[in-house]
């Protein structure tokens, strides 16, 4: 489910909410990243990084550069 | 057998045209029902299910299916409630951490384990993906080397009883 996890980055400061009026009249919430959230990214991007070397090592794979 | 044979036009008899604005008031009931959810959430996800309807209808299909859909992909009532407040933010990240630890700990041990059975020694490997940037792995392996497998060959060789 989406929206629960949407809650908890938002709870944890990682994204950020406003509420806007669409074309059709209701409103919608709108997410977007904030400060923490990017730096968080960048964060878990690199360790994502690391063990996908670590398994590129260990199985002779020349890595992908991303 | 006269019951059976009755079944389907009965079921045709009884279905009510669906009521959407009714269906989408009984979802909201059970949203209400769950006591984790704050008015707020409940308000948000409401817009979800209502765009959600509106996309399937958009795309051709009817009220009732663009209901049972929207309602699936919002997710269960019951368990919207639960996914709310499941697990503290923190300790998922923290356990998570951990994992890549032990997980970049392991591996980095293990080809440790395999380098010491071949030539060159791990510090002096070349390394063509290499651009430069400190490798945690070398590090670790660096940090952790395995007993040397000569020791095991030579306990091996020697009679044990002599």
């Amino acid at each position: 489910m989406l929206y629960p996890v949407l809650h908890r980055l938002e709870r944890d400061g990682l994204i950020e909410s406003e509420w806007k009026e669409t074309d059709t009249g209701r409103e919608r919430k709108y997410n977007f990243l904030s400060a923490d959230g990017h730096k968080a990214l960048k964060a878990e991007r690199q360790q994502w990084l690391t063990v996908h070397n670590s398994l590129c090592k260990l199985w002779k794979i020349k890595p992908l550069s991303i | 057998m006269a019951d059976r044979s009755q079944l389907p036009v009965q079921i045709m008899e009884n279905q009510t045209p669906f009521d959407l604005n009714a269906a989408i008031e009984g979802w909201r009931n059970e949203l209400a029902a769950q006591p984790n959810l704050a008015a707020d959430d409940r308000r948000e996800l409401e817009t979800h299910l209502r765009d959600a309807i509106a996309e399937f209808q958009q795309h051709g299909l009817s009220g009732e299916e663009a209901f049972w859909l929207a309602r699936r992909r919002v997710g269960p009532p019951e368990l919207l409630g639960e996914e709310f407040v499941k697990a503290e933010p923190v300790k998922v990240w923290r356990e998570r951490a951990y994992f890549i630890m032990l997980f970049g700990q392991a591996t980095g041990s293990f080809e440790g384990l395999l380098s010491a059975f071949r030539e060159p020694p791990v510090g002096s490997r070349t390394r063509p993906d290499s651009r430069g940037e400190p490798d945690i792995l070398d590090i670790l392996c660096r940090l952790r080397r395995p007993p040397r497998p000569e020791m095991k060959k030579a306990a091996r060789d020697s009679p044990p009883f002599l």
